[in-house]
């Protein structure tokens, strides 16, 4: 909760500390000044769910929801179909950004456009299904999230047109990437117009994301290719973001936390023209309450973005 | 010696003037911001800090290093610094801000020479001051350079590109007291006209400092008045009212129609009325009309309607004025359609007086009358009474002793009804016409049957609202 201890963390600046040390000795100086410690600010802090930085892991943890693109299917037991979604990540820029420390500092959370990930479903007797997902940690746009998702699926509605289902998910994982800092930023030095917040490195921080919850989904199929769905959903969040960032003098090891319900709603048209390959096209909506201003009151800053999903059954 | 002592004396006295005239001033870490993140003051007064987020850890670090209160901590602590020369102090909180002004910083502006015996000069707070049309603005004065002495300053209000019915002129006096620095406010109401214009400005100028205090700068600023007004919006042509009500006698009925939301250039609409169950031509003239506005011009225009005013007893009768084919790039607004509601005011309101023709029914309140006409017949006559109670009567068309119809009106003027009820039978196969009238309000309701037709028993329980 406060500045307790000191940190030598290998990094930028503890190199270039290193290196005006061997300076300092060369020329006969005293090594004080670059052998300093850095000071360790921990603020730990469980934070309001409507709270602006909460709003901007909701974000993500919604973006990165594995939806179930229309009702789950009832599959042979040992069937198995292997997919890859790609979703679109509406960029969060502006004053949308302006998360840090309750609303007043801009953070660069805008790193991926897209999101992309393979699945695989496993036919299981009962009609159920179960689909395991995973967002490998492959490091892209600044970002290297690693996201592992799973969901238990089973039509329970199966008229002549008419079919629903429910689907239990969740997921967790990790996103790493320099929020606090951006590397462009610590790159600009003592540059404050590009640098205010003199980062003295790339932050190295976290992103915990973790949800389970249920999603209800009915679609129609009058016998086309075509089948359009909806659905909604509600899940239970639990979110972390560690900052890992040199940044005026210090090192913010601060643990940020927020857990709480979400709902979201989907609606898409999935084409099952092939016999063992479908496409499925989707709008996601979740509405994320935030409180921009302190004392302001909540407002809905909604997520809204297109997915797709390509699968193909293997047996 | 004595030297000394005088010496000793004038340093004390001196010491003591200073400490009377520094200030203390506070600022606030609240949550991730500093309150107030700008803060005047003079040489010599200081500026406590007071933290009161106690979930997080901040402290207060000058970017020239001048200050710090050391590490950043959460909980309750304060820190005090005294300003002893004049400049711009900018500080930030380590953890959450920035020496760039981002985020948790500030700055502390010190004036004046640190002399505690001036009594400074008094200056608006910035050059403009602005305010949305319609919105009151609140324009400040400072006291720099000085607080000694209770000085004070007149202030007046006059035409810029405003003029005299765009805002409020006000003049008054500022007074502060010995050792006040804090600024003072006086605020000018504007006032809202829907018109689509540019910015206009009002001046403001201080004079007549008093107390010895001088005038700084700016001694004069300009108030700006926001024009709130859409401009290059052509606007939305409405009526003002969705429903008119009016009596038959009255002549003719006005409509209003309504520019609003912009007034650029010239735009018309065509307003048409349409018959309800008032009928062109018999109880209203007629009107298919283009309506225009000027370019600037959102004055509501009145359309007249004429009404025909007959003798005839008809019940509340009702005709429509529609807008269509908006032109001018104006689109049309809510209400675009208005129901004229015209009352039949030929049944005479007054008491109710019963006669051989009438009977009045319902404690007398309602007059009830009935015109027959038999085959043949030329025009209608009267149906002739037989009075029976307060609330039930008969009549009979060609002779007393054929009694024609029973008829009678309820007061069932409470819960769940709440209405006037009028109820009857006849025993005819004449043309007839039943009018009951509410003497208190002129409403007029009426039955008919038709030449030839076994008459139906009638069964109104909604005949007539209750008062």
């Amino acid at each position: 909760m406060s500045l307790d201890d000191r940190s030598q963390r290998p990094s930028r600046p503890g190199l270039t500390l290193l290196a005006a040390a061997l300076l300092a000795a060369a020329f006969g100086l005293a090594p004080a000044a670059a052998a300093q410690e850095v000071p360790v600010l921990r603020d730990d802090e469980d934070l309001d769910f409507d709270r602006p930085e909460a709003w901007a892991m909701k974000y993500f943890a919604m973006v990165s929801m594995a939806s179930g693109f229309g009702v789950p299917a009832a599959r042979e037991p040992g069937a198995v179909d292997f997919a890859f979604e790609v979703g679109w990540i509406p960029s969060i820029e502006g004053e949308d950004a302006r998360v840090g420390f309750r609303g007043t500092k801009q953070e660069d959370l805008d790193k991926a456009p897209l999101m992309a990930r393979p699945r695989v479903t496993f036919g299981l007797p009962a009609s159920f299904s179960l689909e395991l997902g995973w967002v490998p940690p492959l490091e892209v746009f600044d970002a290297k999230p690693n996201l592992v998702t799973v969901a238990l699926g089973r039509p329970l509605f199966q008229g002549r047109a008419w079919r629903a289902g429910a689907r239990l998910h969740g997921m967790t994982g990790v996103i790493e990437s320099d929020i606090t800092c951006p590397n462009e930023v610590a790159a600009a030095g003592p540059d404050l117009d590009r640098n205010p917040f003199a980062c003295e490195a790339p932050s190295e921080d976290e992103v915990d994301l973790t949800y389970y919850g249920v999603e209800l989904t009915a679609e129609r199929d009058a016998g086309g290719a075509w089948v359009p769905y909806a659905g909604l959903g509600i899940s239970e969040l639990d979110m972390e973001f560690q900052v890992d960032a040199f940044y005026n003098g210090l090192h913010d090891l601060s643990l940020l936390t927020a857990s709480g319900s979400q709902w979201h709603g989907v609606a898409g048209l999935r084409w099952e023209g092939l016999e063992r390959a479908a496409v499925g096209v989707e709008v996601f909506y979740s509405p994320l309450e935030v409180e921009r201003v302190a004392g302001a009151g909540s407002e809905t800053d909604e997520l809204l973005n297109v997915r797709a999903l390509v699968s193909y059954r293997v047996r | 010696m004595r030297h000394t002592v005088h010496l000793l004396a004038a340093a004390l006295a001196l010491v003591a003037a200073g400490a009377a005239g520094a200030a203390t001033h506070n600022v606030v870490s609240r949550d991730f911001v500093f309150e107030p993140a700008d803060l005047t003051i003079q040489v010599g007064d200081t500026v406590t800090w007071t933290n009161t987020n106690t979930s997080n850890s901040h402290n207060v670090v000058a970017n020239d290093g001048s200050f710090t209160s050391g590490p950043a901590r959460n909980g309750s602590w304060t820190f005090s610094h005294t300003f002893d020369s004049p400049g711009d102090f900018r500080y930030f909180c380590q953890p959450h801000g920035s020496a760039a002004g981002f985020g948790m910083a500030g700055v502390v502006r010190v004036t004046g020479g640190g002399a505690s015996d001036e009594p400074g000069n008094l200056r608006f707070s910035g050059g403009n001051f602005n305010v949305d049309e319609g919105g009151t603005v609140t324009v400040t004065v400072q006291r720099v350079g000085g607080d000694d002495g209770a000085v004070s300053v007149s202030y007046a209000t006059s035409n810029g590109s405003a003029g005299g019915a765009d805002y409020q002129s006000r003049s008054g006096t500022l007074s502060w007291a010995d050792n006040d620095d804090s600024p003072k406010t006086f605020q000018v109401p504007t006032v809202e006209d829907n018109q689509v214009e540019s910015d206009e400005t009002v001046n403001v100028l201080l004079s007549s400092p008093g107390g010895g205090a001088g005038l700084g700068a700016p001694a004069g600023a300009t108030i700006t008045i926001r024009d709130d007004d859409v401009a290059g919006t052509p606007g939305q042509l409405s009526f003002a009212a969705a429903t008119l009500s009016t009596n038959e006698s009255g002549g003719s009925v006005a409509v209003v129609v309504r520019r609003t939301g912009g007034t650029t250039g010239e735009v018309s609409v065509r307003l048409m009325t349409h018959d309800g169950t008032a009928t062109g031509g018999a109880d209203y003239t007629h009107v298919d009309q283009v309506v225009t506005f000027g370019p600037g011009d959102a004055a509501d225009k009145t359309i007249t309607v004429p009404l025909a005013d007959d003798a005839t007893l008809e019940p509340l009768e009702t005709f429509h004025a529609m807008l269509g084919t908006p032109t001018g790039g104006a689109s049309l607004g809510e209400p675009s359609m208005v129901a004229i509601n015209v009352t039949d005011d030929d049944a005479a309101t007054g008491p109710c007086v019963e006669d051989a023709t009438t009977h009045c029914l319902a404690g007398g309140r309602f007059r009830v009358t009935v015109d027959f006409q038999a085959p043949g017949d030329p025009a209608p006559r009267p149906g002739q009474t037989i009075p029976l109670t307060d609330d039930s009567g008969l009549f009979w068309f060609f002779a007393a002793s054929n009694v024609e119809m029973l008829i009678k009106v309820l007061d069932a003027c409470v819960e769940p009804f709440n209405r006037f009820w009028v109820f009857y039978a006849a025993t005819t196969n004449v043309a007839f016409t039943v009018n009951v009238v509410d003497t208190e309000t002129g409403m007029l309701q009426q039955y008919s049957n038709e030449q030839g037709q076994a008459a139906l028993p009638v069964q109104d329980t909604n005949a007539f609202t209750c008062p």
